[in-house]
């Protein structure tokens, strides 16, 4: 195997790992924790790239399908099983993510039994579902001819065409409905793509750019495997057979370009001649609903939308049908790259892009969207080589010349460990995926990611004196405004001051409460333990914290593990310092969130004056946090949706 | 971020991460040893062969058949350090405390004064046996760098454990000594596929196709060198 | 079919309705507190009614708009929002996926999602419709102290706002939101300010559905029509074949083109 390919291969499958890590933490942990998806914008790029945008780039199934078993055009037979492999491969894909992108993947069958024959999606996932059948029944005499299952082979061509048809007339309906998905969003969608034509411009578009796609496939292949088919012999290797040459046929090996360009510069003339009609039907489009202000705005927008015109369209046109670039297999390369890129783009701008002016919002995907929309496309990237490889896709197949190295028996430690110096295929994917999938997990385990407040800030005074106090523990808008002086006055002057701050630190009497509340939600462990061993050790006149053992046996049981659960209760040393709480023992070492200590401190005394003065206003939440009052301040003010 | 924050750090996310690739690495060491032996076999192999590898690693944990003249301060250095290495990570009181904490496993554990000991005789027996690596020829002959780097990097969790535990010996703040043992059991679980180290689980694999992980490396090409007197791979 | 007809002159603002609504759908009560703040027009997963500010001094009361024609219910798969004769658009969480396509569907950016779950369903308003199957009110329209929200039979309800809007002329702009756009709404509007910072389209603009219900009715036609139009241009090109084949079969080649690839007689397009 050659080292272009195996390093191919290698970052396939870490992607893929990176994808299958971020996939379990979708399952495990939501969608919320997992992806940036929000209310406003809902369908992220699970949907859009790998469903709406997938399903578009593998519509080669379907037209080659069209080309060579409906007219009949033979000459463009090499690329059928090409095709339907792209296809199957691409809706497979598309699945795939979907299960991840609903909320409740196990109802994924649903659809089946349960039906709602008005909805567009409704009519696309069932079309996609039985065109992945029809692609699954396509591909599989490619599968069966490599087992020699010779009946099944036979029986399989012989229902070929009409699976064909039917597979055709699905594509039809469904690339258009994808469309028509949008056309529910005459409000939301951007003008520049919101269109009564979506339906139409989708499907010419996806037939279109999915050729162009599957020419770029072709070359691709051609890249890592067969590059003479495509790019000819290098001139090197022409020269050499020109010197050489005795006959005729030899000369023609010397061509300057591969054996199979006048085939993809007919797929690709095809192609174009649909993006021309795409072009066309953007132009009136653009025309019949005034949007070429829109277009000539210099929005963001109409950037994007004017970027996609040009590689989706007019790039690969011109790069075909100029003669200048006709027989060049570079200047195909750049046209079903652009056509590629520029139909996949098509499809993010209308499904997101298209969205952030009436959202209000920008929406960039988290890095477990990415992981796992691009895991999936290299899984099957995978699946695709390991079809090239073993079965016969690509006609001629590829000499698998690769060599098979043997087991290297070296007598050494290090080769126990390295057995074959990373040249045989198990070790080299076990190796990557011992090493992909911790640090796919460090970068995506949500927990780790979570950007939750959590630090909590002292109160900040309102006025000189301090009377009145501005409670906003993690500063996120909800504030209190805490008339501490009116509150001390109602519950008894100075000799009132342990009620609330019932546990001050050492040699104070009234610690903030945010010094040992520090956590806005969860507890925190207060206890400072290497204060306590240098007091400790001081107290028993060591030197410093370790003047010996007895140091920690004067707190923790002498036999035993050194951990809280062993340790003395606080009470017992300070027991006048803790008379509060005494009764709580050890939990002293942990204080509650703060949250939980605000509300609890304030809410026993509010719930019963409210009670006692008969003033039940005092229960109220707004009572205290004045934000949240309609007079006060406002709550959401509604800015002009679109 | 202060030293305790760091703390948390390493013992949180950092020993999660660490000790994945310990499991993952170890466990492809052991899928790797299963498909080569198969592969060696002529074809992939069918049953693994429990019973041989019990008795011949039973065999090897009782040490006194394998000493030979000369060897025996080595090997009995060596077995000595492999039980506390075996013993103190796992059931060490402290140890136990987190193990029930995260995985809500249970486990025996053995007393303060014991583990001392032991956690004592391991260090000295590991710094005897840098010592005969160093000092005397025999052994100095089939080391290699990594197998001094290695020795080291095994006793510093026992020693920084060990001060971090006894404040009347440790030189350092609690929380320094605390980080650094932290931090160099992670580098040891991130080592430990990927070095000789992985005989943790390969040990039970050696037995079996009988190659020794103490040879230099190259050795093999060396003995067909001399054997037929020319280059030849095996 | 019964309706909610909001005065937005009379509405202060207070929230009393989105208290009510808090503590008959049992969401979080804090939660709802803080999303008042975190949410742009104050609806989230906890809180499916929320009291916006559209103009200065003018709120109004906003949450699901009960379309009589609602996009929501022509865009879910499995047909789990259904608007009931009555006039609530309900939602059955049993029958939902979570493909979210009803959020997308939406004009008014109603639906919400319970993003913080594991198993997350859909949440909006239901108009209350266990409580009108008791013959009760909606408990926002209960709660509200100043009858900015009215309650009955939605021609009634239009004849009233009507009425409202010629007896105090120039207390009101002279719309009813809610009346025509998107095909009407169960809850409806009258205001002395625009309210277009809701999402309410122009004023006589179509139902959604009617955007795509007549497209999707022409699927299986089109499907059809695809299959039958291959199968003419394959036997045009069959023909052609066979009739260049036979004319070559007279100079003696085309023997073995009797079949093509896939082993299949190339006359079996013609049947």
């Amino acid at each position: 195997m050659n080292t272009r390919v195996r390093m191919l291969k290698d970052v396939l499958w870490a992607l893929a790992l990176a994808g299958f890590v971020a996939g379990v933490f979708r399952l495990w942990f939501g969608l919320g924790a997992t992806t940036n998806l929000s209310d406003a914008v809902p369908w992220g790029l699970w949907k859009i790239l790998n469903m709406v945008a997938g399903v578009a780039i593998s519509t080669s199934g379907f037209s080659m399908g069209f080309l060579v078993y409906v007219l009949g055009l033979e000459r463009y037979r090499p690329l059928m099983k090409p095709a339907i492999l792209v296809a199957f491969l691409g809706y497979g894909c598309s699945c795939l993510a979907l299960l991840f992108d609903i909320g409740l993947p196990w109802r994924f069958w649903h659809p089946f039994l349960m039906w709602n024959e008005h909805s567009f999606l409704f009519e696309v996932f069932w079309c996609v579902t039985l065109y992945f059948t029809v692609t699954a029944i396509e591909l599989a005499p490619t599968v069966f001819e490599k087992l020699k299952a010779e009946k099944a082979t036979r029986l399989l061509h012989r229902i070929t065409f009409w699976v064909v048809i039917v597979g055709i007339s699905l594509s039809s309906l469904h690339h258009s409905s994808l469309g028509s998905l949008f056309l529910v969003t005459p409000q939301r969608l951007h003008p520049l793509w919101y269109s009564a034509l979506l339906p139409l411009l989708f499907i010419l578009s996806a037939m279109g750019g999915g050729l162009m796609f599957l020419v770029l496939v072709r070359i691709l292949h051609a890249h890592w495997y067969d590059r003479k088919a495509v790019f000819g012999p290098t001139q090197l290797e022409r020269e050499l057979i020109l010197v050489r040459s005795r006959s005729l046929a030899d000369s023609v090996n010397a061509r300057e370009v591969g054996r199979d360009m006048p085939m993809l510069t007919g797929v690709a003339r095809v192609a174009t001649g649909i993006l021309s009609l795409y072009l066309a039907l953007e132009i009136y489009h653009l025309g019949h609903a005034e949007a070429w202000s829109a277009l000539l705005a210099g929005t963001w927008e109409s950037w994007l939308f004017g970027t996609e015109l040009l590689i989706t369209a007019v790039i690969p046109i011109l790069l075909v049908w100029l003669p200048a670039f006709r027989s060049s297999p570079t200047a195909l390369t750049v046209a079903a790259l652009s056509a590629s890129a520029g139909l996949l783009l098509n499809r993010v701008d209308v499904g997101i892009f298209g969205y952030f002016r009436s959202a209000g919002e920008v929406y960039f995907p988290s890095l477990a969207e990415w992981a796992l929309s691009l895991g999936v496309v290299a899984a099957a990237a995978l699946v695709f080589l390991a079809f090239v490889e073993h079965a016969a896709v690509f006609s001629p197949p590829p000499g698998t010349n690769a060599v098979r190295r043997g087991v290297d028996v070296s007598f050494d430690s290090l080769s126990r460990v390295w057995h074959t110096a990373l040249s045989s295929g198990p070790e080299r994917t076990t190796l990557i995926a011992v090493l992909v999938v911790p640090l796919a997990w460090a970068c995506m385990y949500p927990p780790y990611s979570s950007t939750h407040p959590a630090e909590v800030r002292e109160a900040s005074r309102m006025d000189v004196t301090g009377e009145r106090l501005r409670l906003d523990g993690d500063r996120g808008g909800v504030l209190t405004e805490f008339p501490h002086a009116a509150c001390q006055k109602r519950l008894g002057s100075d000799s009132s001051c342990v009620s609330c701050h019932h546990m001050s630190l050492p040699g104070d009497t009234t610690t903030p409460c945010a010094r040992c509340h520090r956590h806005m939600t969860e507890e925190t462990l207060i206890f400072d333990h290497a204060y306590h061993i240098q007091a400790v050790a001081d107290s028993l006149g060591l030197e410093g914290a370790r003047g010996s053992n007895q140091t920690c046996v004067s707190c923790h049981a002498a036999e035993s593990a050194r951990t809280t659960a062993t340790a003395k209760a606080c009470v017992e040393c300070h027991g006048e310092w803790t008379k509060v709480y005494a009764e709580g023992s050890k939990d002293l070492a942990r204080a509650t969130s703060y949250l939980e200590a605000m509300h609890g401190t304030c809410l026993a005394c509010h719930e019963d004056e409210a009670e006692k003065r008969n003033r039940p206003e005092l229960r109220e939440c707004s009572t205290c946090h004045t934000s949240l009052t309609p007079l006060g301040a406002p709550g959401p003010v509604l800015a002009r949706r679109q | 971020m202060n030293i305790d924050a760091w703390i948390e750090f390493a013992e949180g996310p950092l020993f999660g991460i660490t000790f994945l690739v310990l499991v993952l690495g170890l466990g492809r060491q052991i899928l790797l040893q299963l498909y080569f032996l198969g592969v060696k076999k002529g074809r992939r192999l069918k049953r693994v062969p429990w019973k041989d590898i019990t008795r011949e690693t039973l065999g090897w944990a009782v040490p006194i058949r394998h000493i030979e003249p000369g060897t025996g301060l080595f090997s009995t250095s060596s077995y000595v350090m492999h039980v506390g290495l075996l013993v103190i990570p796992v059931f060490l009181v402290d140890h136990v405390v987190l193990w029930e904490s995260f995985l809500g496993i249970g486990l025996p554990a053995i007393g303060k004064g014991t583990a001392d000991i032991l956690t004592l005789l391991t260090i000295g027996c590991g710094l005897l046996l840098l010592g005969l690596r160093i000092f005397r020829a025999r052994h100095r002959l089939v080391s290699r760098p990594s197998d001094y780097v290695l020795l080291l990097l095994v006793l510093l969790p026992f020693l920084s454990g060990y001060l971090a535990s006894h404040p009347a010996v440790n030189p350092c703040p609690w929380n320094v000594m605390m980080l650094t043992h932290v931090l160099s059991g992670e580098l040891l679980f991130v080592v430990t596929p990927f070095t000789k180290l992985a005989h943790v689980v390969l040990f039970f694999f050696d037995r079996i196709s009988a190659v020794h992980w103490q040879l230099r490396p190259g050795a093999g090409d060396r003995v067909a060198e001399a054997l037929y007197g020319e280059e030849v791979k095996i | 079919m019964r309706a909610i007809l909001v005065d937005v002159t009379r509405c202060t603002g207070c929230e009393r309705c989105v208290d009510a609504c808090v503590e008959k759908n049992g969401t979080d009560p804090v939660k709802a507190q803080i999303d008042r703040l975190v949410s742009a027009d104050g609806l989230s997963e906890n809180r499916l009614l929320s009291v916006p500010q559209v103009a200065a001094g003018r709120f109004s009361r906003l949450s699901c708009m009960h379309c009589l024609e609602p996009s929501c219910v022509s865009a879910c798969l499995v047909g789990g929002i259904t608007k009931t004769p009555e006039g609530p658009v309900v939602y059955d969480p049993e029958k939902c996926i979570g493909c979210r396509y009803c959020m997308l569907a939406c004009p008014f950016h109603v639906p919400r999602y319970e993003w913080g779950e594991t198993t997350p369903f859909m949440r909006k308003c239901d108009m209350c419709a266990d409580r009108q199957a008791e013959g009760r009110e909606p408990a926002c329209v209960e709660a509200c102290p100043n009858e900015a929200l009215r309650f009955g039979e939605r021609d009634d309800l239009l004849r009233e706002a009507h009425e409202l809007i010629d007896r105090h002329r120039g207390a009101y702009l002279p719309r009813v939101w809610g009346e025509h756009e998107l095909g009407g709404t169960s809850v409806l509007y009258i205001s002395d300010v625009d309210l277009g910072a809701m999402g309410w389209p122009g004023p006589r603009t179509a139902p959604i559905p009617s955007l795509t219900e007549p497209l999707i009715a022409k699927t299986p036609f089109v499907g059809l029509s695809v299959a039958a139009g291959l199968l003419g241009i394959n036997w045009v090109i069959r023909r052609r074949m066979r009739l260049a084949m036979e004319s070559a079969a007279g100079t003696g080649f085309g023997e073995s083109m009797g079949t093509d690839d896939d082993g299949r007689s190339s006359t079996e397009g013609n049947s």
